[in-house]
């Protein structure tokens, strides 16, 4: 065994045992409720909870899938993706998220599925919700597997199969142990290991290259147009208003993340959030895309998922054996960040708005919920070994799919007029035309699926809930908490971010 | 100024960024700033930080917790 993987492993060691330690110091407080196993207690305070949400956001789609993508379609990835989310996310937190988080509370919801039906007093709303949730979290699961499984074998030639495994046990492990308050506290960790590596990378492997000048002025003598916007693709001018619709609404939509936001402390807490969302955001894509820029240049003619290695064999040739450790940990806290967050949320949902119709103990629920956390993981495994597109494009097939969901979340929690017809009418049609875009049947005239599919829910809400009875007064009190906006004094009745 | 002012400067503001970011008249040159950042590069960074100045204007003057009384306007 040589010097490298000596490190790696010790790295590896001393990382799962500071991730099983933290699960087991969470798990004293998070076995006593559901709502401390599930969701922190509701108590997440702003430097936890912005670490949490930063780590559940950031996965291998940054780390392995935008690098890959920089590789091929140069510095424009940054503007198609990065920039616009600095501004989406935290106007989509505003929102979906705050008053999710304060309806969440009085209704007593632990999920976002439990939480729409409640608000409607729909069983069915839940049960959908949470059926499109697992459909689109799954194969955003597989890829966080398989770019983990990717990076440990270009890295430490560890087989695919055992490097997926471990990942996923370990993950299950300390999950199962301390639930949301586990996860939120390793986020912490995993958020700041992935956010200095990248930042490191970028740094050494610019250093190593003569600078960042040099590098750059080598990116224009030998491929120019990976500096400017190709206008191909996803840059097209329809196709990239679709993308840059889908990347901005599709993270408020990741149950995941939406559960973590309505665990929250305080109001406070998530508006600090807010503005410093685009700095990390910054941060984290900046190193990521310009890391494959400069490997488009060093090793030329990678496809597909040979280019998702590229960040590997950036570290590997210019930053030694040490950081291509390093870099294994970073990639592996992304995937985890995110993955122990959806194996909580899908199990949640399993527990709260699937068996919600059986009396059973607070105990045995979060046993349950631990239980369902193994088998998601399992098949979550099994999908990771058959399924074969690239990252980002497994990561966009899930991103589609959530964007959908959209327009239910934001009239559930801001449109008192909103009714279950008109929410499952949006999910039926939302769903519908982004298959029959996806097949080819529906025209798209330039644009992507998923716009068609989010137009298609939009409608569906609003006319669904147009065409049917207003819902009972009483049941929006307890869900609102407050009487309608029309009995404001008129002068401030035009308020179109309703409160 | 009341809440409702700040926050019809909100979207004003908010649908200049928005056009800002769908920049397809704007002609591509391969020009590399302070020597290492590309023009593209350099136009979205600047966009970024507009995008959080606007999120730290919007964040204090026109959000309102959904608990807040319905006529809070201060």
């Amino acid at each position: 065994m040589n010097g490298s993987m000596v490190s790696l492993g010790v790295l590896l060691a001393v990382y799962a045992l500071v991730l099983v330690l933290l699960g087991g110091l969470a798990s004293r407080r998070s076995s006593k409720s559901p709502e401390e196993y599930f969701m922190a207690g509701r108590r997440l305070g702003t430097f936890v909870l912005f670490m949490a949400l930063f780590g559940t956001n950031a996965t291998t789609f940054v780390l392995v899938g935008i690098p890959a993508r920089a590789y091929h379609d140069g510095i424009g990835v940054f503007g198609l993706n990065a920039a616009i989310i600095a501004l989406g996310i935290p106007l989509s937190f505003y929102a979906v998220g705050v008053p999710a988080r304060a309806m969440g509370a009085r209704l007593g919801a632990l999920t976002p599925a439990e939480l729409c039906a409640r608000r409607f007093g729909s069983r069915t709303v839940g049960v959908m919700l949470f059926g499109l949730f697992t459909l689109y979290t799954l194969p955003y699961m597989v890829q966080a597997v398989r770019g983990a499984a990717l990076t440990l074998h270009e890295v430490a030639g560890i087989a695919p199969w055992i490097g997926g495994l471990s990942v996923l046990l370990l993950a299950v492990l300390y999950t199962s142990l301390g639930g949301m308050r586990a996860t939120a506290w390793t986020n912490v960790l995993q958020g700041l290991l992935f956010l200095v590596f990248m930042c490191a990378a970028l740094v050494g492997i610019s250093r190593s290259m003569g600078g960042l000048p040099q590098a750059m002025e080598s990116v224009r003598a030998h491929n120019a147009e990976l500096l400017v916007v190709p206008r191909r693709g996803l840059f097209e001018p329809r196709a990239y208003v679709s993308w840059g619709l889908a990347i901005s609404l599709t993270v408020i939509a990741f149950p995941h993340m939406l559960v973590r936001v309505m665990a929250a402390k305080d109001d406070r807490s998530l508006r600090r959030i807010c503005q410093l969302y685009p700095l990390a955001l910054v941060l984290l894509w900046l190193p990521a895309v310009l890391i494959g820029v400069l490997g488009a240049v060093e090793f030329p003619g990678l496809e597909r998922e040979e280019a998702d290695r590229i960040l590997s064999r950036m570290v590997g040739a210019h930053m030694g054996d040490l950081w291509s450790a390093g870099m294994v940990l970073a990639v592996l806290a992304a995937v985890m960040s995110t993955l122990d967050a959806q194996l909580l949320t899908l199990s949640s949902m399993l527990v709260r708005d699937v068996r919600s119709g059986r009396r059973v103990t607070a105990r045995a629920e979060v046993l349950a919920g631990r239980a369902f956390a193994v088998l998601l993981a399992a098949v979550v495994y099994i999908l990771a070994e058959v399924w074969g597109q690239s990252v980002f494009e497994i990561s966009a097939v899930a991103f589609a799919g959530y964007t959908t969901l959209f327009p239910v979340l934001l009239c559930t929690v801001r449109w008192r007029r909103c009714t279950p017809t008109g929410a499952i009418t949006s999910m039926l049609a939302g769903t519908l035309v982004l298959v029959l875009c996806q097949c080819g049947i529906l025209p798209l005239l330039g644009f992507l699926p998923v716009f068609w599919g989010f137009l298609a829910a939009a409608a569906g809400v609003v006319i669904g809930s147009l065409l049917t009875r207003a819902p009972d007064e009483t049941r929006l009190r307890e869900a609102f908490g407050s009487a309608p906006r029309t009995a404001q004094p008129p002068r401030r009745s035009g308020s179109r971010f309703p409160g | 100024m009341t809440r409702q002012n700040h926050l019809r400067v909100a979207w004003f503001l908010g649908g200049v960024l928005f056009l800002l970011h769908f920049d397809f008249w704007r002609p591509q040159r391969v020009v590399l700033y302070l020597g290492w950042v590309p023009e593209e590069l350099a136009y979205r960074l600047v966009w970024v930080g507009l995008a959080t100045a606007y999120l730290a204007y919007f964040c204090r003057f026109c959000w309102r917790p959904p608990s807040a009384p319905a006529g809070d306007d201060s």
